[in-house]
């Protein structure tokens, strides 16, 4: 076998098994990062992104994150910028006949994109537009090596077979090493496990969020919010408060500091106490933080929202958008039905006690408790309510 | 050789030129279609009111037709989407007539028509330009924003500036004299926070307050002599409804009205418009600048905020203003009394040539984007009475306006579209101060504000392009001296 598909084989079996570490190990960051952009089959959204390069990249990376949404779709996207940035760095070296120390700096420029990938505030569009100017690059390097640069190559000396594939193992290791020590500098234990309770808290996995095993701890208050919110979802706060370890009232309700995974949780647990008007704020301003102004999971909750507050035109405007959508097209329809249907909203088991406690309450909003003790007054059958006023009270003795 | 390649050519024009089909059916009304373009008066030099039907058809065709120009245009995914050329020479030959617009659908392989609606073609221009700010509509918090400039003449945007260039600060309330963009004033919120005054190259960053007096500069409008600017200071609070149409409650707990000498960098004020218990908001200068106009509402020390937010309701008022020795008038004249009409006024707007003002009415309060009640009213100052603009207003919002420079055109904000984006209107104003039927302001896709999730704030015409180097303006808020001003 050549050194050249020696390198090839040896970076497809990387791929595969970096393509099996980062399923596991990176699905949390992710699952995180498709919620943080949207692709819309649409013209009025994709025609101005064209007019620029900047747009352009902005859309391949919209296009590629959407699928994310699927289990396998982020490892198999970031496997695939990782191919790409290995094989064309590895094609440069080898038109200077410097294949041997190749996978040095391809692996390891491979993975540092990978995990950069896996950063809240790093841009899909960097990647890309490195991928897109090492094609280039290479296409150049080629053209130009053909037409001046052959013969001038084979006069440089190489060392011997032997010693270039000590050279590219060692590079294979050291690179694979330092590679795995970047990773784990990376996945700090606070920015993961907030992934993972985002995650859980988008798909209303609540027993997942109750079973993780630093809830048992529950070191900040923050994550006691996301117990109590899973616990009220099951309708069992009233019951297991005491039963799951709690840090006070910072542990029913956290505050507000800008943060935008802060206002959807907020968002969250006020739509279960049955404050929607907040809870269409918090859903609103967390929109507006985001990089892109569209975020999936925050939109549907918009459209919750305006549908129990009776304004129909807002939510067809936000079911429009997430039709555009490949993967949240069929979420988004399903709520047409409500669309100027007061009827079937009070009928539906969700929006129905949200809409008959929404019409109770009167005024300006002042602050949360004094908010929910009026939703508690009105509406004393509701028992999200209730569990989380009673929670209040029972924290603020301890 | 030559006569195949001649039929070759004629057969592919034939293929791609579309002629107005034969209807076999009539359809007893005008069509569906948004934006509603049915019977607005346009001005001459607006680009084309590209529009889409509501539904789904097999096949649309579009006909307008002038004196002596045509355009068949078929739909493509039900928008028919007119090109600027020849649309720039069919309005040209239907100034001061009407265009006839006639919609054929396409239905089980026959042809229908609609009845035919009309652009009625102003013989009045309209200003080349529109200035607003995009904006989430949201509560308090932002990180979005910018102010822009929309070609009306064709569909070009261009940002004057983005708060992206300022990290993500506040900029808001821009405003210009008697519509010229050689001259303009806004403002910058928390980071880089000042009031910006620009004429011409020339940049000018205030600290925009004056002690703990005049803490803040905030609602401003210029003097028609580009000498002045009347500003407003408010402070202002944000609530929000627990369950209620009106979202978000924003009032004041204060706020008074002064004038700003740009060249002196001193401001000029009087008690009877700064004064404790009374709330002036919301100034402007008449077309002559002998009359500062502004909104007033009485707070007794009985009244709590935001207990009694529905119960401050503003009366339109105005002030004598000597601009010779920056003087005031002795008496406030009331044009609009809320104690005794029972709604609340706010956002007067003089036409240029002073003879209407235009304002707001809404049952309480001043903040009125937010308050679904809103309409827009009309004040004739030689009948000194005022009527509602019923052929403006919609059973949802109509809030800020401004007019055009020749005086006959007007661009408002409304939110009946959907209730909560904000898109901007235009409408015609004749010699009589009647208004024609308005227009949403075109876009180049007919879907474009189904998408779009800003809101249009405060809009305002302009004579010509903004032409600031916005590149200078971050520097100058990033680190430019700010000016002091004194009273």
């Amino acid at each position: 076998m050549t050194e050249k598909k020696l390198r090839c084989l040896l970076y497809l079996v990387l791929a595969g098994v970096l393509f099996y570490y980062i399923s596991i190990f990176c699905k949390y960051d992710y699952a995180y990062a498709e919620q943080m952009r949207l692709f819309r089959y649409s013209s009025t959204y994709i025609m101005p992104l064209i007019t620029s390069f900047s747009g352009i990249l902005t859309l391949v990376a919209d296009y590629l994150t959407q699928y994310y949404y699927l289990s396998w779709g982020g490892p198999l996207v970031n496997i695939i910028y990782f191919l790409c940035i290995v094989f064309l760095i590895d094609s440069i070296f080898s038109l200077f006949k410097l294949g041997y120390i190749a996978p040095l700096f391809a692996v390891s420029a491979g993975i540092y994109f990978l995990v950069q990938e896996t950063d809240v505030t790093y841009r899909s569009e960097d990647t890309i537009q490195t991928i897109l100017i090492l094609g280039l690059f290479t296409i150049i390097l080629t053209l130009i090596c053909k037409l001046k640069l052959n013969q001038s190559l084979n006069k440089i000396n190489m060392p011997k077979e032997k010693a270039r594939k000590l050279i590219m193992a060692l590079s294979f290791i050291s690179t694979l090493f330092f590679g795995a020590q970047y990773f784990s500098i990376m996945h700090h234990p606070q920015s993961t496990r907030l992934k993972v309770l985002e995650s859980m808290r988008w798909n209303k996995d609540w027993d997942g969020i109750l079973s993780l095993p630093y809830m048992q701890v529950c070191p900040a208050p923050l994550y006691a919010c996301y117990q109590n919110l899973a616990l009220a979802e099951k309708g069992l706060l009233g019951e297991k408060l005491t039963a799951y370890p709690q840090m006070g009232q910072n542990g029913l309700y956290t505050d507000n500091h800008g943060l935008q995974y802060e206002m959807m949780l907020l968002s969250d647990i006020y739509f279960i106490q049955g404050n929607i008007a907040a809870s269409q704020m918090n859903a609103f301003n967390a929109m507006i933080y985001s990089e892109h102004l569209a975020t999936p999971t925050v939109i549907l909750r918009l459209i919750e929202t305006n549908l129990i507050n009776g304004s129909y035109g807002v939510a067809e405007k936000y079911i429009s958008i997430l039709e555009e959508t490949k993967f949240y097209k069929a979420q988004a329809t399903a709520y047409r039905k409500f669309l100027d249907n007061p009827d079937l909203i009070l009928q539906d088991p969700l929006f129905g006690p949200l809409s008959k406690i929404s019409k109770t309450q009167q005024g300006v909003s002042t602050d949360m408790l004094t908010d929910l003790k009026e939703i508690s007054v009105k509406n004393p059958d509701y028992k999200p309510a209730q569990d989380y006023l009673n929670s209040f009270m029972t924290l603020a003795q301890k | 050789m030559k006569n195949k390649l001649f039929y070759l050519i004629a057969l592919l024009f034939c293929a791609c030129s579309v002629e107005e089909p034969t209807a076999q059916k009539e359809y007893n009304t005008i069509p569906e279609i948004f934006p509603d373009y049915t019977d607005v008066t346009i001005p001459v030099n607006i680009a084309p009111l590209r529009f889409k039907l509501t539904h789904n058809t097999e096949e649309a065709i579009a006909v307008l037709t002038s004196d002596s120009k045509k355009i068949i245009e078929k739909a493509s995914e039900d928008k028919f989407m007119f090109e600027e050329n020849e649309w720039k020479e069919l309005l040209t030959s239907a100034v001061g007539k009407d265009i006839q617009v006639k919609v054929y659908e396409k239905e089980n392989g026959i042809w229908a028509v609609y009845n035919t609606f009309a652009f009625h073609v102003a013989s009045d221009d309209i200003d080349s330009h529109l200035a607003y700010r995009l904006i989430p509509p949201g509560y308090e918090p932002w990180y979005h924003m910018g102010i822009y400039q929309r070609n009306l003449t064709s569909y070009e945007e261009k940002a004057i500036i983005e708060n992206s260039q300022t990290d993500h600060n506040c900029m808001n309330c821009h405003s210009f004299p008697m519509q010229n963009p050689e001259k303009m004033v806004f403002h910058m919120r928390a980071v880089h926070g000042g009031t910006y005054v620009i004429d011409g190259t020339e940049i000018e960053k205030l600290e925009g307050k004056v002690g703990e007096e005049i803490p803040s500069f905030v609602y401003p409008s210029w003097h028609p002599s580009g000498e002045f600017i009347a500003f407003s200071n408010n402070k202002t609070l944000q609530s929000f409804h627990r369950n209620d149409k009106n979202r978000i409650e924003v009032y004041d707990e204060n706020s008074n009205v002064f004038v700003y000498s740009v060249k002196e960098h001193k401001v000029y004020t009087d008690s009877l418009i700064f004064s404790p218990n009374v709330l002036e908001t919301f100034p402007t200068f008449s077309a002559d600048g002998k009359t500062l106009y502004f909104c007033s509402a009485e707070v007794p020390d009985s009244m709590k905020l935001p207990r009694d937010y529905k119960k401050i309701k503003y009366s339109l008022c105005s002030i004598a203003f000597n601009p010779e020795n920056k003087s005031f008038g002795s008496k406030v004249d009331t044009l609009y009394n809320a104690k005794f009409e029972g709604k609340s006024a706010k956002f007067p707007r003089v036409s240029p040539n002073g003879k209407y003002l235009i304002f707001t009415l809404s049952e309480f309060g001043n903040f009125s984007i937010w308050h679904h009640d809103a309409d827009m009213y009309l004040y004739d100052f030689q009948k000194n009475s005022y009527q509602a603009l019923t052929k403006l207003n919609s059973s949802d919002t109509e809030s800020y306006h401004s007019w055009a420079s020749n005086s006959h055109w007007l661009v408002f904000s409304s939110r009946r579209d959907d209730g909560l984006y904000t898109r901007p209107y235009i409408a015609h104003v004749n010699e009589n101060g009647e208004t024609g039927k308005p227009f949403l302001v075109p876009q180049e896709d007919p879907d474009f504000y189904k998408d779009f999730m800003f809101s249009y704030n405060i809009p305002e015409l302009i004579k010509h392009e903004v032409n600031i180097n916005s590149k200078a303006l971050e520097k100058i808020a990033k680190n430019g001296k700010t000016v002091q001003i004194h009273r």
